[in-house]
């Protein structure tokens, strides 16, 4: 787990099979509905495909794949959230699938608690934390571990 | 406005280039004056400009090496190859001293460095006995001159019989003064100066030592021209300097040098702006035109026409900016070659063509590093040592020759060495104990040749020190693919080998062939392609890896996309074939559609994609889709080896 | 006949080194400040020759010039400025204002004694 779970911040909540995950808001550049997707050959599927983002090619990435959920079709909250991450050290945009966009809250340091190791199906070091907020459970993105193109 | 210090350290370089080019030439050229002049003027014109711009170490040491040289072209002391190996070094020490920058101090190292050199260079040019020059018959030429001073230049303190004195220390001067535009003498002010003076001078001094003594009097009319403009002994035949290069401009001797008159430098990355610029401009006139044709609109149509016409010519126009002379390459590499048959002991000689063939400034940058590549492994593997030579009965100075020519929309580069050949027999052994092909496989020469290409061909005991600094002929091609281009090898053993590197003429825009395999569009690079047939439906039936179609009598082996993308299999029944062409090998490319052709902006994929193999980039259409932009090497050498894996 | 060099600079190193440059050469330096300097001991002394820096106080290398020009005893006076300036510019409003030639600084004995030799004979 990165030693940055110390630091409050901004997360902008979306959902991935009925999960409510937070991704640092600085990284957000938009929410676009979805676009026609062109899939690439031989891609692996975390990136399976590329999107036109106002005249941009940009790799569209499946976090479904890499924690290991199953596929999922479209659906009408279905959205891309196109994020600005740094993938093998290049600031990379990416547009990362999501069943639907929740809000933005706030965390405090104080709120973050250090992910429990049994309590969630994924492997922990792909996130900073998690953080009740309203009654729900956030866990919290870890950009550094989750956007290489190679599962660390 | 940039900083001037860094307008020189640019210029600097240029002269250091054409230094280092001329002092090559004059190698084997020793007589040709008009060479030692060339060496002359770029060490004049850097003591001159480095002086200005604080570089004061670097003028310094510029100042004794034209002292020494002066001996050189004041005949009296010989071109030897220890002259030159001393000059080369003392170029590569001022370049070593420009790289300090303004106003810094050299430190120790350095400075020996330079005292070294300066020792060697003057003990070079003062062993020589004078009468042994020969560059003594230095040609006298003879000069005419017209000068009309400026009105005011005898007020301002001109003094003609100080000039008429300095010109004839140069050599026999003849003169005569006009008068005839000295007005009448009642509107005459006597210290006007009216005068026109006609010379005649015979010397053996340089063009530079005659506008030295004109540096002052650049505002009066002057005009020099050699009567005979070849020199008398011009009998070294081919001028590898062309007559515009040699020919002065008076300004230089004027202090800083004179901007070239017609061209401008532009930083490059405004040149990648205005090429991204340009590249959505092409997408937008694509989603232009496909909106006119859905309207149906006739006027729409016929602007939407117009429109297309002017991208077309904008998108000529930018990219012939881009472009740039290979010989901008070309020239680093007679030091290369120089050095290397040095070291070797292998006499070999740089030959170039096509010097002026133009090519995308990003290919060019890129093309440096594969090329040395190339021209060692000619003169360590090529090139066989003298004694092998002179027992063939070849002459022992080997030849590597670099071309460069244009064809259709690619460029065609080659290094071509008049050495042994490639060993077939030696591959084929090396390729099976490395296991690259099996025993059984039976290849083609030429197929066997791109195996050296392959990585693991080559192993670090195979390699001398030379070649062997952990690039082999794999990395070669990795960059010439990554350019988008091919590797192509002929070989005849005994007459020698050459290696053609094909590469697109930009990088930027490609007219591709837009083809559709399952949901998706991809581009085939429209200069690979050479037709496009129906897959007739037998073929169709045998639908496994790879497969053989019939063309006008010639068998073409044929693979399909869609198996290749690890696609569901197409259900589609009338199918395409695309023939292209690889390294002299033609394949068949299994698509479910031929869209058409389609100006293509190259978009360069993330690190997601980058590695895919025979992806080489990505592009939107015009309707806002994306299309994959095919490598067609990859693909091609991909479904070659599948059977192999296969069995 | 010892000739007479005035070197106008407002940088006494440079006078000096003018002087240490010349003088050994058989030549009689006299120096002043800046151009108003400069003009009051062109007229006292009448040198063969004038070194000038183009950058001084009060009055400047080119306004000195000018001054020199417009008087017809300086006729054929030879007039040399010492520019740092890398642009051609200083140099040709100069030479407009009536300079001979120039000298680059940074300069070295060898440059001065050339120079002088070149438009004095």
């Amino acid at each position: 787990m990165s030693d940055l779970s110390n630091t409050p911040q901004t997360a902008l909540t979306f959902v991935l099979d009925g999960e409510t995950f937070g991704v640092d808001v600085a990284r957000v550049e938009e929410i676009v509905d979805p676009l026609p997707m062109t899939r690439a050959p031989n891609a692996d599927p975390f990136a399976p495909a590329l999107v036109n983002v106002r005249g941009s090619i940009v790799p569209v990435v499946d976090l479904r794949h890499r924690l290991g959920m199953a596929a999922a079709e479209q659906r009408p909250s279905s959205r891309l959230l196109v994020l600005n991450v740094l993938v093998d050290g290049e600031p990379t945009r990416v547009a990362l699938m999501a069943d639907d966009v929740d809000a933005i809250v706030e965390t405090t340091a104080a709120e973050i608690e250090a992910v429990p190791e049994l309590g969630l199906r994924w492997p922990a070091k792909y996130f900073r934390g998690v953080a009740r907020k309203n009654g729900v459970l956030v866990i919290l993105l870890d950009e550094q571990t989750t956007f290489p193109p190679q599962a660390a | 406005m940039s900083n001037p210090s860094d307008t020189f350290a640019q210029e600097a370089e240029e002269l250091l280039q054409s230094l280092e080019q001329s002092l090559l030439e004059l190698e084997g050229a020793p007589g040709n004056a008009t060479l030692v002049d060339a060496v002359f003027r770029a060490l004049h014109t850097l003591k001159g400009s480095g002086d200005m711009f604080g570089f004061s170490a670097l003028a310094r040491f510029t100042h004794h090496f034209e002292t020494a040289f002066d001996q050189v072209r004041e005949g009296r002391a010989r071109v030897s190859h220890e002259l030159i190996a001393v000059a080369l070094a003392s170029r590569d020490h001022l370049a070593a001293l420009l790289a300090l920058g303004a106003e810094a101090v050299a430190d120790a190292g350095i400075a020996a460095e330079g005292h070294a050199l300066l020792a060697r260079l003057n003990a070079v040019v003062e062993e020589q006995p004078a009468g042994a020059a020969n560059v003594e018959a230095r040609a006298t030429r003879t000069w005419h001159i017209r000068f009309r001073p400026a009105t005011n230049a005898l007020r301002n303190g001109f003094r003609p019989d100080l000039l008429l004195a300095e010109l004839a220390e140069l050599g026999r001067l003849d003169w005569s003064c006009s008068d005839e535009l000295v007005p009448a003498i009642e509107d005459l002010d006597a210290s006007d100066c009216w005068l026109v003076w006609e010379m005649t001078l015979e010397t053996s001094g340089s063009r530079e030592a005659i506008d030295d003594v004109f540096l002052f009097l650049q505002d009066g009319e002057i005009d020099i021209t050699a009567a005979d403009e070849a020199p008398a002994e011009a009998e070294t035949g081919d001028e590898p300097v062309t007559a515009d290069k040699v020919e002065p401009q008076l300004e230089t001797s004027a202090g800083p040098a004179a901007p070239k008159s017609d061209s401008v430098r532009v930083q490059s990355h405004r040149l990648d702006e205005l090429m991204d610029q340009l590249g959505e401009l092409v997408i937008a006139q694509a989603r232009l035109r496909r909106i006119s044709d859905e309207l149906g609109d006739t006027t729409l149509g016929e602007t939407a026409e117009e429109i297309e016409r002017l991208v077309t010519g904008l998108r000529d126009a930018t990219l012939s900016i881009r472009m740039l002379p290979i010989s901008l390459v070309f020239g680093k590499f007679r030091r290369v070659v120089r050095d290397l048959s040095e070291e070797l002991g292998k006499p070999a000689q740089l030959v170039t063509e096509g010097d002026e063939t133009e090519v995308d400034k990003n290919v060019i940058d890129s093309l440096t590093e594969p090329l040395v590549h190339l021209i060692r492994n000619a003169i360590d593997h090529g090139i066989e040592t003298p004694e092998t030579r002179a027992a063939a009965g070849k002459p022992a100075a080997a030849r590597v020759t670099l071309r460069a020519r244009q064809a259709g929309g690619e460029v065609l580069i080659s290094v071509t060495d008049n050495g042994g050949g490639l060993d077939a027999d030696a591959i084929r052994r090396r390729a099976i104990e490395r296991k690259l092909i099996a025993a059984t496989d039976d290849l083609s020469e030429e197929a066997l040749y791109q195996l050296i290409f392959e990585p693991g061909f080559s192993t670090a005991k195979a390699l001398s020190s030379v070649s062997g600094r952990g690039v082999g002929m794999d990395a070669v091609r990795r960059v010439i693919e990554d350019l988008r281009g091919t590797v192509e090898v002929r070989s005849r053993t005994g007459i020698g080998t050459e290696v053609t590197l094909r590469l697109p003429l930009t990088l930027a825009i490609i007219d591709g062939l837009l083809v559709r395999v399952g949901e998706g569009s991809f581009v085939l690079p429209l200069a690979s392609v050479e037709e496009c047939v129906e897959l007739p439906e037998d073929e169709e039936a045998r639908q496994s890896g790879r497969s053989i179609l019939r063309i006008r009598d010639q068998l073409v082996p044929f693979v399909a996309l869609d198996t290749q993308f690890g696609f569901p299999p197409s259900d589609r029944k009338r199918r395409r074939v695309a023939i292209v062409s690889v390294e002299g090998r033609r394949v068949g490319l299994v698509v479910d559609d031929v869209l058409g052709q389609h100006q293509t902006v190259v978009k360069p994929l993330s690190a997601y994609h980058r590695g895919i193999e025979g992806l080489a980039g990505g592009t939107i259409l015009g309707d806002g889709s994306v299309a994959l932009i095919l490598e067609v090497a990859t693909l091609v050498r991909r479904a070659q080896s599948a059977p192999r894996i296969a069995a | 006949m010892t000739k007479t060099i005035l070197t106008v600079d407002d940088s006494r190193s440079i006078r000096d080194m003018i002087a240490f440059a010349l003088e050994p050469q058989g030549y009689r330096v006299v120096k002043a400040e800046d151009g108003k300097d400069g003009l009051a001991k062109a007229r006292a002394e009448r040198p063969d020759m004038i070194v000038t820096d183009l950058n001084m106080p009060v009055m400047n290398g080119i306004e000195m010039i000018r001054e020199l020009r417009a008087d017809a005893s300086f006729n054929g006076l030879p007039i040399v400025m010492l520019t740092t300036e890398a642009q051609k510019e200083k140099m040709l409003e100069g030479k407009q204002a009536g300079a001979t030639g120039w000298i680059v600084k940074p300069f070295d004995e060898a440059k001065i004694t050339g120079v002088v030799a070149k438009l004095l004979g």
